[in-house]
């Protein structure tokens, strides 16, 4: 009973977080102006006749909240995966290099091509590239232990960000270089329910893939050796869970770009709330992570008529209540 | 048939020859004590016999079968694991830990189910640490840890145990509960334990208790002898194996059972004169 | 926890860096100027400057001074460059002396080696470079004599071209380039005054290269736009606390609702004709998006020299029965000879008007932009 409370609550809390999402913004929507734009589904309907509200409720706020909950969703839970895997608490997605990957592709696709549509495409690639890199760094020594995996994704992570550095500094000050830096910043402004669909497939994979294999995690987390002992076959589960990861962090990178601390932050927040079994870890790191960002985001909108970077808010936001959480919860156990 | 057989045995790391031809088998309900120095290649062994290395050359079989081959998932439905020194990171409760003990009669994607979670709470129940079940295992002490990780072996419903140094770090009353655990277990449930242990004491605990026991002396990556406790322990070769001397005493516990005991008595300084 | 105190350093580091960039701002809010003095001017930064006895050799590390330097005729004594001057097709085919200049600097910093071997007399720089006080040091170490540019509204761009016209030693074509901007300002203002109450006047949202970014208050292109007889939507409200990036949300743009849609990025217009969220917009359901045009610069860009022009063209568009009288063809030739001795073909001019096609990419190709490959400009994080 008390577990189908606990899954209730996991699904409904992004819903309700959307929900709020739609009501709220600069420009001003009561209630039943966010209900009647609600009722009128645009894809069975001429969506131009309604009008101002509806394109705000559909075309802004709905994409948008829906973006941010998949996005907060998979760097959640590949932060917890990656904790799980590599036996640390204090890696998140940005470890094997994935996010500098992911930024170094985008950037560079954005010198190469002048377009940010290619971005999308070269930012997967080079966040599986720097995961690769990461891995057979790691596998110098014929081993696959944590510390060389993540030494790999250390030093990956900062040729990539050298090269992105680079990339920056060729890049043309007037056009390239402000998209560059705004893309990788993080940003949900843009977003459109062709993004949806497109990253939401590696993203869906990604997540699913970890949900399904979340048991699995657990015992990876016992170290190598146990885990194989437990029947566990070590390279292949670790490499399930380092894929799915990384396509759920690169498939965010993509849509939102480099938004920090959310895969440090939410899995430590769940793990204070109902400890570490990540077979209930993963589910409510994925609905803790969906809200999050979309109160973040919320925030975003609603602070000034620009647009505040995620990633700025999500340190501002994330960092003060970590804080206020590892005081209650005395640091001791999560 | 034997459960475990290795003919032959032999492996090296690049050129390095950690063992070369070892043979030893393991019955159904017996204790088989591997007892060696620091370094002799007693964890590389077990190792081997868990999968997690390859023998270079030799026989290997499980339950009679070639293993050789074996997926991690075969070898752990045979053989549970209790390793000498586990790294604690996350505070999983213990009953959470002693359930990932049943992750080998799994599926690929399955999570274990409340059947599982049952047969932990029994595991619990029977080494004698239920009050446990809800702790965070980060706050348990060293005995503790080691009952949980026997739990944990206990439910992957193996017929063979490998323990690695299973009392080491242990406090004296620690260690005598461990040994008692391991010798009902044995008992009631017919196990198999293939033990590395530094203390050739355990093997005469073992024995004085009726559980057909054997030892193997380990050394420079071959066996010195292998068989009967009684046989083959004496002070002869406790000093080529550790380089000491050492007396072979007889005590009788309260039951009257009579019960061998080594004393480490002094280093030997000219070895090789 | 020792990522997490160092990610908090990261961001303490930020914000005070942040606020000290913001106080500095603050403590020199003009931004400019130059004050006639002798044989000297005062700079951005305040400094004074002697001007050298002999200009022959110029250095223009801000684009904007370069345009400068090349419309009041010394475009062959430009000695070093940005890298953005050599990419103005206009600009270069106008003046090919230019691509022999080298170019110290590519992005931010200034390669102080490279400028030095070009042996400028007078270096013209962007105010900011020159708040570098490591970068000040080294240029005075190197010997180099530099002057800081900045200016956020038209009269002081126009104080900047007497000052740049003073040291170069081209007075009289700077002060003629005054009188015309004037000129152009008076003649709009003072038909939009007699004949455009205030309450009538069309809002315009001033796309500036990505479609959520906007000239903000306090700045050169939200001058020129209202001196163009229009009110730039941002000049009326605050738009919060936080500009980051000048990039404005979409919520707060339907909020401004634009009688009128300014963007001076190629492509952009259409990317906001087609997206929806940009369609309950006036602008856009009246079909009154449009293209700035692009000529040396792009009009009405932060630092452009054709803001003239640029405020002559946005009243026509935005008024057109009342400024039926404005020829822009007219004009733009008018312009360009008088100010850069260049004689545009009907075909040039058609292309500024445009524009499209005036900017060479960073791999020196023209740029190329067809329909569907700027769709990637929606997407702009």
């Amino acid at each position: 009973m008390k577990r189908v409370s606990l899954y209730a609550a996991v699904c409904l809390a992004p819903i309700i977080c959307i929900f709020l999402s739609l009501c709220m913004g600069r420009y001003p929507l009561g209630l039943s102006d966010v209900m009647n734009a609600l009722g009128n589904v645009p894809l069975w309907t001429d969506n131009s006749s309604f009008g101002i509200n509806h394109t705000i409720i559909w075309e802004i706020r709905l994409p948008r909240a829906i973006l941010g909950a998949m996005v907060g969703a998979c760097l959640a839970v590949s932060g917890v995966a990656f904790q799980g895997l590599f036996r640390n608490p204090l890696v998140s997605s940005g470890i094997l290099g994935v996010s500098s990957g992911a930024g170094f592709g985008a950037a560079l696709a954005i010198l190469l091509f002048n377009t940010v549509a290619a971005a999308y495409p070269f930012a997967l690639v080079f966040g599986m590239l720097a995961v690769v890199c990461s891995y057979l760094i790691g596998r110098l020594y014929r081993t696959t232990s944590a510390i060389m995996l993540v030494l790999g994704g250390v030093i990956v992570s900062s040729v990539f960000a050298a090269l992105l550095s680079f990339v920056k500094y060729v890049a043309d000050p007037y056009e390239q270089l402000p998209a560059i830096v705004f893309w990788l910043m993080g940003s949900l402004a843009s977003a459109r329910y062709s993004d949806i669909l497109i990253a939401g497939i590696p993203m869906s994979i990604g997540v699913i893939g970890l949900l399904a294999i979340r048991w699995q995690i657990n015992v990876l987390s016992m170290g190598d050796r146990e885990a194989q002992a437990l029947g566990i076959h070590t390279s292949l589960s670790k490499g399930i869970v380092i894929f799915c990861a990384t396509l759920a962090t690169a498939g965010a990178v993509c849509v939102s770009g480099v938004i920090g601390w959310i895969g440090l932050v939410i899995p430590h927040i769940g793990r204070m709330l109902i400890g570490n079994d990540n077979r209930i870890l993963i589910p409510v790191s994925l609905s803790l992570g969906a809200c999050f960002l979309i109160l973040v985001d919320i925030l975003s909108r609603i602070i000034t008529g620009a647009e505040i970077p995620l990633g700025i808010l999500t340190a501002l936001v994330g960092g003060p209540f970590f804080v206020y959480l590892l005081k209650k919860t005395k640091g001791g156990d999560w | 048939m034997s459960l475990v057989t290795i003919r032959d045995a032999s492996f090296s790391y690049e050129t390095k020859q950690i063992f070369s031809r070892i043979s030893f088998s393991v019955e159904k309900g017996e204790i088989f004590c591997l007892i060696g120095p620091n370094g002799c290649g007693k964890t590389t062994l077990l190792d081997c016999v868990l999968g997690f290395h390859h023998f270079h050359s030799g026989k290997f079989q499980l339950m009679g079968k070639d293993a050789a081959g074996f997926r991690p998932g075969r070898v752990a439905r045979l053989i549970a694991y209790v390793p000498q020194i586990h790294e604690r990171t996350f505070p999983y409760l213990v009953r959470e830990i002693v359930t990932m003990g049943r992750s080998a009669h799994l599926g690929f994607f399955e999570s274990p189910s409340r059947k599982d979670r049952t047969m932990a709470e029994e595991a619990l129940e029977r080494i004698g640490i239920r009050h446990l079940s809800s702790c965070p295992y980060t706050q348990l002490s060293g005995g503790e840890l080691q009952l949980v990780m026997i739990a944990r072996a206990l439910v992957q419903e193996t017929p063979v145990i490998i323990m690695d140094e299973p009392t080491a770090h242990l406090d004296f009353r620690y260690e005598l509960v461990i040994m008692e655990v391991i010798t009902e277990l044995v008992k009631e449930r017919g196990l198999s334990v293939i033990m590395a242990t530094h203390f050739p004491n355990h093997a005469f605990y073992f024995q004085s208790k009726q559980i057909q026991t054997s030892i193997a002396l380990f050394n420079n990556g071959r066996f010195l002898a292998a068989g009967e406790p009684e046989s083959i322990m004496d002070e002869n070769s406790l000093r080529e194996l550790y380089g000491i001397h050492a007396d072979i005493i007889s005590l009788t516990d309260a039951d009257g059972k009579t019960m061998k005991h080594i004393i480490p008595v002094s280093t030997i300084k000219d070895m090789d004169a | 926890m020792k990522i997490i105190t160092r990610k908090h350093k990261h961001i303490w580091q930020g914000l005070i860096s942040g606020i000290i960039a913001f106080s500095i701002s603050l403590a020199n809010p003009s931004g400019v100027l130059a004050v006639e003095a002798g044989n000297s001017v005062v700079d951005a930064l305040g400094r004074r400057v002697d001007i050298p006895d002999t200009v022959e050799r110029i250095g223009c590390m801000y684009a904007f001074t370069g345009h400068v330097v090349a419309m009041l005729g010394k475009a062959d004594k430009i000695v070093a460059v940005s890298n953005g001057l050599k990419r103005d097709i206009l600009l270069t085919s106008m003046f090919p002396a230019i691509q022999r200049a080298v170019v110290p600097k590519f992005q931010g910093a200034v390669n102080i080696e490279e400028l030095t071997g070009a042996a400028p007399d007078i270096v013209f720089i962007q105010a900011q470079t020159g708040r570098d006080s490591a970068m000040a040091d080294k240029m005075k170490a190197c010997g180099l004599t530099w002057i800081a540019v900045d200016f956020n509204n038209m009269a002081q761009q126009r104080e900047v071209i007497g000052m740049i016209g003073k040291v170069i030693g081209a007075t009289e074509k700077a002060d003629e380039y005054n009188r015309y901007y004037i000129r152009c300002i008076e003649q709009i203002q003072n038909k939009i005054e007699a004949e455009i109450p205030a309450r009538s006047r069309l809002r315009v949202y001033h796309s500036t290269v990505e479609p959520n970014r906007t000239s903000l208050k306090n700045s050169l292109s939200s001058d020129w736009i209202n001196a163009a007889g229009v009110i730039n939507v941002t000049s009326q409200e605050s738009t919060g606390l936080l500009n980051v990036n000048d990039q404005a949300g979409m919520e707060q743009i339907l909020l401004w609702n634009p009688d009128i849609i300014l963007a001076n990025e190629p492509g952009v217009a259409d990317i906001i004709r087609k997206n929806p969220q940009w369609s309950p917009i006036t602008a856009v359901k009246n079909d009154r998006v449009y293209q700035l045009p692009i000529g040396i610069s792009r009009w009405g860009h932060p630092g452009s020299l054709e803001t003239p022009l640029a405020i002559l063209w946005t009243a026509k568009t935005v008024y057109p029965e009342k400024f039926q009288h404005i020829d822009m063809r007219h004009q733009l030739r008018h312009f360009y000879k008088l100010f850069f001795n260049y004689d545009l073909s009907d075909n040039m001019i058609t292309q500024i008007l445009s524009g499209k096609g005036m900017r060479l990419k960073k791999s020196g190709k023209k740029e190329k932009k067809e329909k569907g490959q700027e769709d990637g400009y929606s997407d702009m994080h």
